[in-house]
């Protein structure tokens, strides 16, 4: 069970939160205009890392914010924090 | 039916106000608008009368009797007129247990995985957490001694029955 | 000749004497005993029956690395099956029973398996058994497996959880474990101190080793009493750690009442701890290794560690004549211990060579004869040990040689010891095997340290070092590994390796033979660590046996996965109070008293307790519905819809944000309207319905299905933050503000204008989707003109406290118009009629708008919303997809809902064209009702069906989904 610390509240139990899924998933600008190919992979076609998860999280019971996390999948080390529409940090080695 | 070691009081109609803001210079108008200080993140402040809780960035809780209550969210959307702003009387909806003693952390600890030592969760912390299944805000009172629990009033029966659960009797 | 009770014993009070049943017999011993001890005092050695071949069993071990005396206690819902005989604390009027033996321990019909022992081995199940059909086979060999007899009542006990944050957690009351808890406690850091049994000290408790100049066990108490004056510390003992997660997070099951007798018992029977520390140091010991040869698990054959500790903690003497097979120093630690407290140690036999000398020399000096080089190969009994069979050892490690035959009742056996690396491996740290110990070390792991015996250090000053933080390097004397010992490289069919489990030295080779030769493999292959002791004496020796069998070094065959819990604990100590309505929050209804009182069955329906129907004296629940709908579609009726959702949206932008969010356009409602929406997930799936109505300009309330409020709050957030950060809104769910009563039917404006208030109900002034703000009689209300029954219905909304008194004003006025309170299920008998949709009756993963009629207001759809696109794939765009219909019943009765819908003479084809989603007898057109989504079914009007419904063909033909007031007239009135 995770500690994650939330932005806004500081360290605290992964029962606080809900997982999001994988993030800096870009819902396209018009949907109309894109092919099924493209709206499936929009829809379904995530990332599974051996290594660095970028993820989005809601502090579900505390603030309610949603906000992003960098998630070793293997070791669940969390690499980072930070906010929802900021971009995908650089992280040394991926460590 | 052996006696429960943890004295509570449950209240419901407490006056429990919700204030929602997109503003700009929110913490001095708005303070103006309650009378009070506004609270830093997991923060409670009060005048005595009013209480006013940080929930999250732009949203706040305010706690005391209906009347009061009723008339500051009325400034407050005085005051936010310009602005969006959302300010509901949530009286009816919420149910405020009252706990006290030293029994009251051992119950609390059983259903939240806060860390509530007080150097931890001090005097006049407050925050939105979970207890056992439900979100709940739980406020340390000035007395140190005596907690808030706020909650769905709804959830009242679920919220009596897990601090029965369990409780040490005599 | 057996166990007998001695001097000693820290553990034990022998002013206060316990009573106690085994085996049907009674038996005394004294408090602070455990089921073992005293039954050892008293000379029991038969403890068991093994798994498979119900060979006779004795205890190994004194701990909860013990596999043979798997014993039950108490009865009827009391029962507890599976407990280890060494880790029960014995209590007053404790009643233990023997398992997996018939009639008795003594005299076991079921011991005729093992003369068939060559036909059953490992994994026999895949290879035997099979013809004609395995299945014939499976009761009974399920039968004669197992040990233990599961309970059949419910768990009569309570258990409880708790959260706790601390600085340090130290797991392991051991003198490593107790050293760092003071060093941290006394830095003034927060302690929590956990030992999984009931004494403190580990292997050193009841021991006068020195320990900094003092005997141990006052080294202990004065540790102890200084840990007691810290507030900062908490020590618990009947604590034993289960599993070590993310970040520092331990659980822990605490036995509150387990050691106590039964009618001393109050409160949570245990209790699961989740300790989040800032560092975990694990202090958690090590286990003693087994060696393995013909017949090593007769009664009598025990680890020299737990002779050691049944004479110090219990005062127990194993034995009377003793011979101790070791190869490595503690073995021979023991055999002095045992002297020392009154043994006579018969033999020493070592496999090294040349032990060292102060050994050799302590042993001469009390008499004990020594065998150098020389190694077990047979242990000689029946129903207990008598002899053991030696012979030397060649450069090989294999038998050699004449054997030797030394007479004994007790053989001790030391293969060398196993750290306890379980939670260091549970959190991701990795293992090194020690090449003079030939055990697998903790590597180092940030957070954890593994200090003392858990990290392969068996001296106490440096154990003591590492507890308060000093770097070392753990030196020891290098052991000889004997993995299992027989004459040849074949082991022996005899060598037990995994006693619980019946596994043998001779199953290992078995299994890499047939080519499985991953450890992981091997342990499901034989089951070798699969028993409720999770091989804690037999996963190295295992691992050492393959290793030797394959020619492959043990570092690579490494361990099988180490995963929580630990020890087998309690399915209840997991859900704590989440039991019965604890399970999840059960709600009540703002009317909850008056419903019951006026008759109301009550059934849950998405977390609320809600009428069903309300019956009167002698009604069944089908003439209450029926009643009831009739009195709505003829006079008025009364229903209350608080669980509906209500959450208020906000700003500037807001109406521009529920475009996005439904497949209607919000944008165009005017102020005061209502509009009924259907929000979809981004697959196009129907996710819920519900009314919006516009308040304001700025200003919204979306109503969602009962129950569905918060889920829906959250998905408007999730937008809002994480894709559309621009628009200006704010959400809030009001749901349980707002209590809701639904006055519907013919005379419904008549009740309700004879209540005093600002609201004009005319039918010119309030039209039906349109929503009124006021006060009645008094009250603060919203009123929306909503319906879902198909009659003029209204519902009114007040403060959820002002409930009674609405209902009182409602029931007063309606009396003269025969107002009936009506449930759910009259009120989902109308809409069926009606043809009116139920998200998750008729809508399923896959429904799409336009399978369920909004196919046109999906076309007249300009913007883009959530799930737009995906009502556009090829497959959404097919003519023949599921769609809603009615179907008229060839009655008289219903049909059940999910039954399939046939074309006729296609009822022996596979597949179906649809099923009915939703079922009811109308009493208002007098024959069953339906709905159902069919195949293309838009266009099959008039078609006849035939429905398969429970094992009986039925008829019908597919109609409009309306059958009641298709026109709106009775709505719109």
């Amino acid at each position: 069970m995770l500690l994650i610390d939330c932005p806004w509240c500081g360290p605290r139990s992964e029962r606080e939160f809900r997982c999001g899924g994988e993030s800096h998933i870009v819902r396209p600008e018009t949907p109309d205009a894109v092919d099924d190919a493209a709206w499936a992979d929009y829809l379904f076609y995530r990332h599974n890392t051996k290594g660095v998860s970028f993820e989005r999280w809601l502090h579900r019971f505390g603030c309610g914010r949603w906000f992003n996390v960098a998630r070793a999948t293997t070791d669940h080390r969390l690499a980072a924090v930070y906010g929802m529409t900021d971009p995908r940090p650089e992280l040394e080695d991926g460590r | 039916m052996a006696e429960i070691v943890a004295p509570r009081t449950s209240e419901i109609g407490v006056g429990i106000g919700k204030v929602r803001l997109l503003a700009d210079d929110v913490e001095t108008r708005l303070g103006a608008a309650l009378g009070l200080q506004v609270p830093a993140a997991g923060r409670r402040t009060s005048n005595g009368a009013l209480s006013c809780i940080r929930q999250g960035p732009a949203e706040w809780l305010l706690v005391g009797e209906q009347d009061l209550v009723c008339a500051a969210l009325d400034r407050v959307a005085e005051r936010f007129s310009d602005d969006v702003c959302l300010a509901v009387d949530m009286s009816d909806g919420a149910v405020v247990t009252n706990l006290v003693g030293a029994r009251a952390v051992e119950r609390l600890a059983a259903y939240c995985d806060l860390d509530l030592d007080p150097t931890a969760f001090g005097i006049d912390h407050a925050t939105r957490t979970r207890f056992g299944d439900v979100s709940v805000t739980l406020a340390r009172l000035a007395d140190g001694d005596s907690y808030w629990l706020i909650g769905d009033q709804s959830h009242a029966p679920y919220i009596d029955r897990l601090l029965d659960h369990g409780a040490p009797t005599r | 000749m057996s166990g007998t009770r001695v001097a000693g014993g820290v553990a034990i009070d022998r002013s206060h004497r316990l009573d106690f049943r085994w085996a049907g017999k009674q038996y005394r011993g004294f408090a602070g005993d455990t089921l073992a001890s005293a039954l050892l005092a008293d000379g029991v050695r038969l403890f068991g029956r093994s798994f498979k071949y119900h060979r006779p069993r004795g205890l190994i071990a004194a701990g909860l690395d013990e596999p043979n005396a798997i014993v039950q206690i108490e009865r009827g819902a009391a029962t507890i099956p599976n407990l280890k005989a060494p880790y029960i604390e014995l209590y007053d009027q404790l009643d233990a029973q023997p398992v997996n033996a018939w009639p008795s321990l003594g005299f076991d019909l079921m011991a005729v398996n093992g003369l068939f022992k060559r036909f059953i081995p490992a994994a026999f199940y895949y290879k035997t058994f099979m013809w004609p059909n395995w299945l014939l086979f499976e009761p009974l060999i399920r039968k004669a497996a197992g040990l233990g007899r599961a309970p059949q009542e419910r768990d009569p006990d309570l258990y409880s959880q708790t959260s706790a944050h601390c600085d340090v957690l130290v797991v392991g009351g051991g003198i490593a474990g107790l050293a760092a808890a003071l060093a941290a406690g006394r830095r003034g850091e927060r302690v929590i101190l956990a030992t999984g049994g009931a004494l403190w000290g580990g292997r050193l408790a009841g021991s006068d080793q020195l320990v900094e100049g003092q005997p141990a066990t006052d080294w202990i108490a004065h540790t102890l009493a200084e840990l007691d004056t810290l507030p900062n510390v908490l020590r618990r003992n009947r604590m034993l750690a289960t599993g070590h997660y993310d970040q520092g997070l331990v659980a822990l099951c605490e036995r509150m009442t387990d050691h106590l007798p039964i009618d001393a018992r109050i409160g949570p029977r245990q209790r699961l701890w989740h300790v989040r520390a800032g560092q975990v140091i694990l202090a958690t010991g090590a286990f003693e290794r087994p060696l393995v040869f013909a017949n090593n698990d007769l009664p009598g054959v025990m680890l020299a560690g737990a002779a050691t500790a049944y004479l110090h903690r219990y005062g127990v003497l194993v034995g009377q004549n003793i011979v101790v097979a070791t190869n490595n120093d503690s073995g021979w630690h023991a055999a002095m211990s045992l002297a020392q407290g009154g043994a006579r140690i018969a033999a020493i036999v070592d496999a090294r060579p040349s032990p060292a000398t102060s050994l050799l020399a302590a042993a001469e000096a009390l008499d004990i004869t020594v065998r150098c080089g020389t190694a077990p190969e047979k242990a000689v009994g029946g129903k207990q040990v008598r002899a053991v069979d030696v012979a030397r050892l060649d450069a090989a490690s294999r038998l050699t040689g004449r054997t030797e035959r030394l007479v004994c009742d007790t053989l001790l056996m030391s293969g060398g010891w196993n750290p306890a690396v379980h939670l260091h491996s549970q959190a991701g740290g990795a293992l090194r095997l020690d090449p003079a110990q030939h055990s697998f070390m903790p590597a180092a792991l940030p957070g954890s340290p593994s200090i003392g015996a858990a990290a392969g250090d068996f001296a106490i000053k440096t154990s003591l070092a590492a507890a308060r933080g000093t770097e070392f390097v753990p030196v020891s004397t290098p052991i000889r590994p004997l993995w299992s010992l027989a004459r040849t490289a074949e082991p022996d069919p005899l060598a037990w390796v995994d006693f619980q489990n019946d596994v043998t030295a001779a199953d290992v080779a078995l299994a890499a033979r047939e080519n499985f030769r991953s450890v992981e493999h091997l342990k499901r292959y034989t089951t070798l660590g699969m028993a409720s002791d999770q091989g804690k004496t037999s996963n190295v020796n295992g691992i050492g046996i393959l290793s030797q069998f394959l020619g492959r070094p043990m570092e690579a065959i490494g361990t099988t996965r180490f995963r929580p819990p630990y020890d087998p604990t309690t399915i209840g100590v997991f859900a704590g109070h989440r039991i019965g309505d604890g399970l999840a929050p059960r709600r009540r209804l703002a009317l909850d008293a008056w419903h019951v009182a006026a008759g109301a069955k009550l059934e849950e329906y998405g977390g609320w307790m809600r009428p069903v129907a309300y019956l009167q004296e002698g009604e069944t629940e089908a003439q209450a519905v029926a009643r009831e709908v009739i009195a709505v579609r003829t006079r008025v009726g009364l229903f209350e819809a608080s669980p509906l959702g209500k959450i208020e949206v906000k700003g500037p932008d807001a109406a521009r944000f529920l475009d996005r969010i439904y497949v209607n356009t919000i944008s165009t409602l005017k102020d005061g309207r209502c509009r009924y929406g259907v929000m979809l997930d981004e697959n196009g799936t129907i996710f819920d319905d519900g009314v919006v109505t516009r308040l304001a300009d700025d200003h919204f309330l979306v109503g969602t299905t009962s129950g569905h409020a918060s889920a829906i709050a959250e998905i408007l957030e999730e937008w809002l933050q994480c894709e559309w950060v621009d628009l200006r809104v704010l959400v809030q769910d009001v749901t349980t503000c707002w209590a809701v009563l639904t006055v519907a039917g013919p005379k419904a404006r008549d009740v309700l204008q004879t209540l005093e208030g600002t609201i004009d109900w005319s039918a010119s002034a309030f039209p039906h989707m349109q929503h009124r703000a006021g006060l009645i009689a008094g009250m603060n209300a919203r009123v929306a003109r909503v319906s879902f029954s198909g009659e003029l219905s209204y519902e009114v909304s007040v403060p959820w406290r002002q409930a009674d008194r609405l209902g009182e004003r409602l029931t007063a006025a309606g009396a003269v118009h025969g107002l009936t309170p009506f449930g759910i299920e009259a009120l989902m008998t109308m809409r069926i009629e009606k043809g009116f949709l139920h998200v998750g009756s008729e809508t399923d993963g896959t429904t799409q708008p336009q399978d369920v009629g909004f196919a046109a207001v999906l076309a007249n759809k300009k913007s883009d919303f959530v799930g737009r696109r995906s009502t556009r794939r090829p497959d959404s765009l097919r003519g023949d997809r599921r769609q809603l219909v009615g179907v008229a019943v060839d009655g008289p009765l219903p049909v059940e809902p999910g039954a399939h819908v046939v074309t006729p003479g296609r009822e022996d084809a596979i597949g179906s064209e649809g099923w009915i989603t939703s079922s009811a007898w109308s009493p208002t057109i007098g024959a069953p009702v339906a709905l159902a989504m069919v195949n293309g079914g838009a266009a099959r009007m008039g078609e006849t069906v035939k429905i398969w419904d429970l094992g009986t063909w039925r008829k019908g033909r597919i109609v409009p989904p309306c059958r009641y007031d298709p026109d709106g007239s009775r709505l719109n009135g």
